[in-house]
């Protein structure tokens, strides 16, 4: 389930800013993470993110290649579809999960290896022939004119593709649905604490948890796919590399709140890139280290989040969280 | 039956067949003999740091039934859960004499203390497992019956089976405790929590969702403990039941113990307005 | 309007009938497995033919079988010993690496001792290793309430670029520099010959001591389970960890003990595939392979019951040595995992009946009650007290526990 990171990503980038390159490494892992975030808020904890993950880049990448309109339209559809596929893998183990009241630890790890490197986008990256293959269309940066040109904000912030934008505006969607919409704040909150009391309340608990999973998948299906269209970009087997794992890790870090998701993501991709930026200055390492420290991150931040925060109420879970709804 | 005519207890007589009086009227055993439990100046934080219990001090000797009563939310779970072990509290408590150290469940089944909590199926019994294996548990855990990594259940089974002819259990050994009524639920708690032989007991709400019939039950299961000599230390939310068995009345109220009476200058109206929380 | 209900069954289900239940399954799996083969154009009934001559027509196909189900044996064992305390254990991937490091290297560095003495020095490096790699995540669970999952999880991507380094990036101990070829090629030093690990030879069937080993353990965790007092504090742990704290268990030991022991169980997992198979310390393929991820499915298929565990590896080894073989030009790459996840898809969903049974239930037009088939009516949500007879992990892994 673990393949080695692509050297050839690290070439896609302007090395000489990390900070940006961060930005970009971050942001499937963003993509992924709301969605497992709204997921989890619902109380369904879908630790097959990574297979999800797979199932959006080798779709994705396929559809591409596939399509011969222009590039942008090209990209679009094969995104759409992308998120679609992961919708699906998720509605399946919503099915599962919700509809079959299986565990959802073991069900996650089933997906994730079902969709992962020995399981269906290997199946698919085989059968279309796309491993190795160069990508019809690429998703590039996209300078906004004048703004990118600002020292050193500029090609941070105004000097991405699409997506990155796309996913600053998909925080600012989060957070307001979050913080001021029934749906959001209300329904999602309740269901996610207590969906015993919400389904007293007539809340239909089964519904909403289905709908914020298979929102969840779309999303993951999403990040994946930035993998095969943007970052590498091509496919290879287990593409993600552990992405989806991480993913999950950061939502945790992250407290369940979208902006602290995002600042981890971006700190976690700007880890992630420093090694390419060391090299470029002449510092070699191997690269194993870099390749660690991301995880290593990730893990000294999961125990000492832990460790400091025991038991404030802040920074818990949802209550619901992994545990099977019964009732009607 | 006329409805005017007839009054709470004629009716449970009438549904039972027959009532008898809890025999807490009759003077028990040994009063005035060792403490079985002393507790000192108790002060309990809840996980979010406030505090719940504060300051409260009260003795149980041995043989003897104690109560402490108040509405619900006034602190009494985390009274009984902190004497027990199943939280952290600063102050002192004795067993027997003993200090008895802090958060630490198994030190407090060896020095000879039992609790039967208000959460009967999430923290008394485990639901899914068999009723002889909720019997055994305590006792497993303090060694009995073991040499080694190897328990002796034949002899777990007998016991099992004398305590449910004791308590009169409606069940069998290999039920899933879950599978129960509320009332024979309680009589396995109390027949495991009584088999361990404690210095003192705590109950809490003991009869809470019984039936009358299963109330009556336990009320003089209690009752015929303390006669054994063991302390018994009741926290209620009835006031009634505790006034048919016990001997002391403390009266809690946000935390603290705001009235204490005998069993003599136990006055229901006083105590109740005690519990509401007026100050006279 | 008719329709299916769920509902929680009132009496448990006979036991009889508990340990058919991943059987079925599996075959409605491989039925689904079939449809989707016959879609895309394979015959079923050859292509699984095939599957069942590789995997156990043969005696060579038998033996191979049981070399894929030595390490999903020993992995399953780990995850079962975790999981069935409640201990979600994610880590037996990275404890099989460097359990497989901590072997290889003990093996190397006792050449020129007898095997009597190289290889049990093999089992306990491998297992302390895997207990090694355990530590900081079972501490963090005990000490802070981290979530095992999640950190079991960095250090599956840490180990596996531990060796990784090892062998492809270094000049450690552990590789192989004596020709040139390797030197240019990386490739882990092989263990000397007196470090091979024996195999059991009965009537033509090899069974590797690996594959001995945790046959053994397997009935010895069964024992331990079903007698020992350790074994009920883990039952009544797992079922509710606040009550095993109320019965006086010492619960942050036994999540410790737990803990490091499915550790160990990994890492001699490890040391098996250097000692019975690899001889060598191979990065690449033990991460391709996946063992330590694969248990916890070898478990769950299982129903997490120890003599289960040794039918369902067997199960999936030969699946896999099947997939694998099949894995060519008419079957991609890709299919092992599909058809596995298919199979396990339906037996995690078959598993809701040992909990739950399906009711036809007529609701009839104006009346606000359900009534269920047999007349009798059910009106709201059932009592909070819960029965089934197997729940793996009936407390909330990211929540407060022990």
């Amino acid at each position: 389930m673990v393949s080695e990171t692509n050297k050839n990503g690290y070439k896609q980038l302007d090395p000489g800013c990390h900070i940006a390159g961060g930005v970009s490494y971050g942001t499937p892992l963003f993509l992924a993470g709301i969605g497992e975030l709204l997921s989890e808020r619902g109380g369904l904890v879908n630790l097959g993110i990574e297979g999800m993950m797979l199932i959006g880049a080798s779709v994705g990448f396929w559809v591409s290649q596939v399509l011969t309109f222009e590039s942008a339209a090209s990209l679009l559809v094969a995104f759409a579809i992308a998120m679609i596929a992961g919708a699906l893998a998720a509605g399946l183990y919503a099915v599962i999960t919700v509809g079959l009241r299986a565990d959802q630890v073991v069900t996650g790890l089933i997906l994730a290896i079902f969709g992962g490197s020995t399981g269906l986008s290997t199946y698919l990256g085989s059968t279309a022939h796309l491993i190795g293959v160069v990508g019809h269309h690429n998703l590039v940066a996209v300078g906004l004119g004048p703004l990118s040109s600002l020292p050193v904000v500029g090609p941070v912030l105004f000097h991405q593709d699409p997506l990155v934008y796309a996913s600053w505006f998909l925080l600012l969607v989060v957070e307001i649905f979050l913080g001021y919409t029934r749906l959001g704040r209300i329904t999602l909150k309740a269901v996610g604490d207590n969906p015993t009391s919400a389904a007293a309340m007539g809340i239909k608990v089964r519904q909403v948890r289905f709908l914020f999973c298979i929102a969840g998948g779309a999303l993951a299906g999403l990040g994946g796919a930035y993998y095969s269209l943007r970052l590498i970009p091509s496919w290879s087997n287990g593409l993600t590399a552990g992405a989806g794992w991480i993913a999950l890790g950061l939502v945790i870090v992250a407290f369940w709140r979208p902006i602290l998701l995002l600042a981890g993501c971006y700190l976690f991709g700007i880890s992630v890139s420093i090694g390419s930026v060391l090299a470029a200055r002449g510092i070699t390492l191997a690269p194993e280290l870099y390749g660690v420290l991301p995880y290593a991150l990730t893990l000294i931040v999961l125990i000492a989040s832990s460790a400091l925060l025991k038991g404030k109420r802040w920074a818990s879970a949802p209550a619901s969280l992994g545990k099977p709804y019964e009732g009607e | 039956m006329r409805q005017e005519k007839v009054s709470e207890r004629d009716l449970a007589i009438a549904m039972l067949g027959g009532i008898e009086p809890v025999a807490s009227t009759q003077v028990r055993s040994a009063p005035g003999s060792e403490e079985a439990l002393v507790v000192k100046n108790l002060a309990v934080r809840d996980e979010h740091g406030v505090l719940r219990v504060k300051n409260v001090s009260f003795s149980v000797k041995a043989g003897s039934i104690v109560g402490v009563v108040g509405v619900a939310g006034n602190g009494q779970k985390h009274l009984t859960d902190a004497i027990y072990g199943m939280c952290s509290r600063s102050g002192e408590v004795y067993v027997g004499g003993i200090k008895l150290a802090p958060a630490n469940p198994l030190a407090s089944l060896k020095l000879g203390m039992a609790y039967v909590p208000e959460d009967r199926f999430s923290l008394g019994l485990v639901p899914n497992m068999t009723v002889l294996e909720n019997l055994a548990m305590k006792k497993i855990a303090l060694g009995m019956h073991c040499t080694g990594p190897y328990v002796n259940w034949a002899a777990y089974r007998r016991e099992g089976t004398r305590n449910l002819e004791t308590y009169k259990v409606e069940g069998r050994l290999n039920m899933r405790v879950g599978e129960l009524s509320g009332g024979n639920a309680q009589k396995v708690l109390l027949a495991r929590e009584f088999g361990l032989h404690p210095k003192v007991l705590i109950v809490a709400s003991p009869t809470r969702g019984l039936d009358i019939a299963a109330t009556r039950s336990v009320l003089q299961i209690l009752d015929d403990m303390a006669n054994t000599g063991t302390g018994i230390l009741v926290v209620s939310e009835d006031l009634d039941e505790v006034l048919e068995i016990a001997d002391e009345v403390h009266v809690l109220f946000r935390g603290e113990i705001v009235g204490s009476f005998t069993r003599a200058s136990a006055d229901p109206d006083r105590i109740g307005l005690l519990m509401g929380g007026s100050r006279s | 309007m008719i329709s299916l209900k769920l509902e929680r069954r009132p009496t448990s289900i006979k036991s009889v009938y508990v340990a058919g239940i991943p059987v079925v399954g599996a075959v409605i799996g491989l039925l689904i497995a079939a449809v989707i083969l016959a879609v895309t154009r394979h015959n079923p009934f050859s292509t699984y033919g095939i599957m069942l001559q590789f995997a156990f027509g043969s005696l060579r196909g038998v033996n191979s079988t049981l070399v894929q189900m030595t390490p999903l044996l020993l992995t399953g064992l780990a995850a079962l010993v975790a999981f069935r305390a409640g201990v979600y254990n994610i880590g037996a991937e990275g404890q099989l690496y460097i359990g497989a490091m901590s072997a290889s290297g003990v093996a190397l560095a006792l050449r020129g001792q007898t095997p009597i003495v190289i290889i049990p020095c093999m089992l306990i490096a491998g297992a302390l290793g895997g207990v090694a790699w355990a530590l900081i995540p079972a501490l963090s669970r005990v000490l802070y309430d981290a979530n095992e999952i999640l950190t079991t999880l960095m250090m599956n991507y840490i180990g596996g670029l531990l060796i990784t380094y090892l062998i492809f990036n270094s000049d450690s101990y552990w590789r192989d520099l004596s020709t040139s070829f390797a030197r240019s090629y990386p490739v882990g030093k092989t263990i000397p010959i007196n470090a091979n690990w024996p195999a059991l030879g009965i009537a033509g069937f090899t069974l590797p001591l690996g594959l001995l080993v945790g046959l053994g353990v397997s009935i010895l965790v069964m024992l331990w389970f079903r007698q020992g007092r350790g074994g009920f504090f883990a039952r009544v742990f797992a079922n509710s960890p606040l009550t095993a704290q109320y019965t006086g268990v010492r619960t942050k030991r036994l999540v410790f003990g737990i803990f490091l022991a499915s550790g160990a169980l990994a890492g001699i997992a490890g040391a098996s595939q250097i000692g019975d198979f690899a001889h060598l310390l191979d990065p690449s393929s033990l991460q391709a392979a996946g063992y330590g991820y694969a248990g916890i499915l070898v478990a769950v298929l299982a129903m997490l019951n120890p003599l289960g565990l040794i039918l369902s590896s067997l199960f999936l080894g030969g699946l896999t040595n099947a997939g694998f073989a099949l894995e060519g030009p008419k079957f991609p790459n890709g299919t092992v995992g599909t058809l596995e996840g298919i199979i396990l898809f339906c037996v995690v969903g078959m598993l809701t009946l040992v909990n739950y049974r399906i009711r036809i239930v007529n609701q009839a037009r104006f009346t606000p009650l359900k009534a269920s088939k047999d007349g009798s009516t059910t009106a709201g949500v059932q009592e909070k007290s819960t029965f089934s007879r197997v729940r793996f992990f009936s407390s909330n892994p990211f929540g407060k526990r022990d």
